[in-house]
């Protein structure tokens, strides 16, 4: 049985998740003592920290801002130029960028700042995604490591010790306590919560012919590099409350761009449009830990009173590890081409990833699929 | 009852630190030898390699410190993941090298077979456990969350204190005496893995 968050409706299969003695997993424990915080003291504390930057500034901008041209990136540069800072935008190009992704990025270079997009050589990065995904189950593997790793040697190399991250992932989607009160992004939590799922840059050149210097973009810079220029990583979601939704208002408002649907495996239409990976991504998720991207969404608004949790089920239940035949209207084989993986070795490598014990199986031992193609849970609720 | 994490520059510190909270228990984070000697239980969590973990345990003496600790009092150990490879005698990722030689046995680096199962070995998997203190409570069979593309393999089956069905079998836990290792991630694995934690508090 999969139990879940009695509040929300995140499942004991998700790692680093713990359910209380209520019932009641960590990001919801977390979300509450977020009305603890006194946020005026927050920013004020924030804005101490910006001074200090940009009066020992030793470079023209003042700080960094990781930006991949999506809703919570548009929002922090708009937030840094309201806070009076010169920041130099840094985009980490995705695996598999989308026309909407494309403009989006653009829009970022339109709000008046400096922008510097690092783009790592493409056909190692088709033969980084094929290991992604066949031997850790993330296609975007390249990606996942690069937008840690390329803004900060972008700051070492400008010589900028400010990183402006945006929320810190372990706090909403549930994580240690420890980590979720760090407001600090150093190569420790990277290592440990930046999802490169044991797949180290070091493997690679063993997995695969692969050069060392093929793979600098993803490697983390050297401490003693990190120490002369002094960098410190800021999660700005610590400073300010985060909130994916009113960020999405707040970019648009700004020139970002949605699309007219929602997105495939999801619930709204204003995030993840930059990957057209995306959707095998999240499928993995669901094959995994039984749970996609709907789940996360929906449990963020059931903690924000926006949605009840009977609702929000039956929209999980539609949405999440929907089969990823199409992502932002582009075809599974198109996706998959690159990689030289047809769609019957993509549907093997699915099923190596698989946690048979979450899903409902045929007499026959084989696992019950929707039409979709979608494995079922075993349940979706708690009984 | 005095429990330390060892910092020896190789993380995961996080989950564990706060997965004792849970129980009630704080942690002092520690690279002092000093904090090590008066501990009544170390843990030594840690993800990467094995030699770039005992050269980090070496090259600030701490390597001593645990083997004194443990030779020269009660004192309990519980390696978590690279944490526990370093028990062993020998090492050979990264480059051939002696690890802190606590438990007898070596780390290999798993090898693919017929079977197809994946490499490195990531998600939830089954232990199969003796009844070892350190399991109590805990159903044989429950499921842990591992993420490691190397094993223990020890010298003496009567160290073995839990297997788990992959790439044929391999030691996901072993005990000598007051010394502990789990390969997989308590921390990382919801109720049962806070309940092993309380276990090796309460040897």
């Amino acid at each position: 049985m999969i139990i879940y968050c009695r509040s929300c409706l995140f499942p004991n299969t998700k790692p680093d998740l713990h359910l209380n003695e209520d019932g009641e997993c960590n990001a919801c424990t977390n979300y509450k003592n977020r009305n603890q915080i006194n946020w005026n003291e927050r920013l004020n504390q924030l804005k101490d920290i910006l001074k200090k930057y940009e009066s020992t500034k030793s470079a023209y901008w003042d700080c960094i801002i990781p930006v991949s041209g999506g809703k919570d990136s548009t929002y922090q540069v708009i937030k840094m130029l309201e806070l009076g800072m010169n920041p130099l935008c840094v985009t980490a190009t995705t695996c598999d960028l989308s026309e909407i992704g494309r403009s989006n990025i653009d829009n970022i270079k339109s709000l008046g700042v400096d922008c510097i997009e690092i783009s790592p050589n493409q056909v190692v990065r088709k033969k980084l995604n094929r290991i992604g995904l066949t031997h850790v189950g993330d296609i975007s593997w390249p990606e996942h490591a690069g937008i840690f790793t390329i803004p900060i040697k972008i700051a070492v190399q400008f010589n900028v010790p400010l990183i402006i991250w945006g929320e810190n992932p372990q706090n909403e989607y549930g994580g240690p306590a420890a980590a979720t009160k760090t407001n600090v992004l150093d190569r420790r939590w990277l290592e440990e919560f930046g999802g490169l799922l044991g797949l180290r840059v070091s493997d690679l050149p063993v997995i695969e012919e692969i050069k060392t210097n093929d793979l600098v973009f993803y490697q983390y810079p050297e401490q003693i590099d990190l120490d002369h220029i002094g960098v410190t990583g800021l999660f700005l979601g610590y400073f300010i409350p985060w909130d994916g939704n009113s960020n999405a208002v707040i970019a648009q408002e700004h020139g970002f761009k949605t699309i007219d649907t929602i997105v495939e495996g999801s619930v709204v239409n204003y995030e993840n449009l930059d990957n057209y990976q995306t959707g095998i991504h999240d499928y993995f998720k669901y094959l995994k830990f039984g749970f996609g991207r709907a789940t996360d969404l929906l449990s963020m608004s059931i903690r924000r009173g926006k949605i009840t949790r009977e609702d929000a089920l039956q929209l999980v239940k539609v949405h999440d590890g929907i089969f990823p035949s199409t992502y932002l209207g582009k075809s599974l084989s198109d996706i998959l081409e690159p990689l030289n993986i047809n769609i019957s070795e993509f549907e093997k490598i699915c099923d190596r990833f698989t946690n048979k014990k979450i899903f409902k199986k045929n007499d026959d031992g084989s696992l019950k699929k929707d039409d979709s193609g979608r494995p079922l849970k075993i349940n979706y609720d708690n009984l | 009852m005095n429990v330390i994490v060892i910092d020896y520059g190789m993380g995961n510190l996080y989950s564990v630190v706060s997965g004792l909270k849970a129980l009630g228990v704080e942690t002092n984070i520690t690279s002092s030898s000093e904090d090590i000697s008066n501990a009544s239980h170390i843990i030594l969590p840690g993800v990467g390699s094995f030699s770039e973990g005992i050269r980090n345990l070496k090259e600030s003496k701490l390597d001593v410190a645990i083997s004194d600790a443990i030779k020269s009092k009660n004192v309990s150990l519980l390696g978590i993941c690279l944490g526990m490879q370093l028990l062993a005698e020998r090492g050979t990722e990264g480059s051939e090298c002696n690890g802190l030689g606590l438990i007898r046995g070596e780390v290999k680096k798993f090898e693919q077979n017929e079977s197809g199962e994946r490499i490195p070995h990531m998600g939830w998997n089954e232990v199969r456990h003796n009844n070892n203190s350190l399991m109590k409570g805990i159903p044989s069979g429950n499921d842990f969350y591992f993420l490691h593309s190397y094993y223990f393999n020890p010298t003496f089956k009567r160290n073995i204190v839990s297997t788990t069905p992959y790439l044929g079998n391999f030691a996901s836990s072993i005990n000598d005496e007051r010394v502990w290792g789990v390969q997989f991630h308590p921390e990382k694995s919801s109720k049962y893995g806070l309940k092993l934690l309380e276990n090796f508090l309460n040897v």
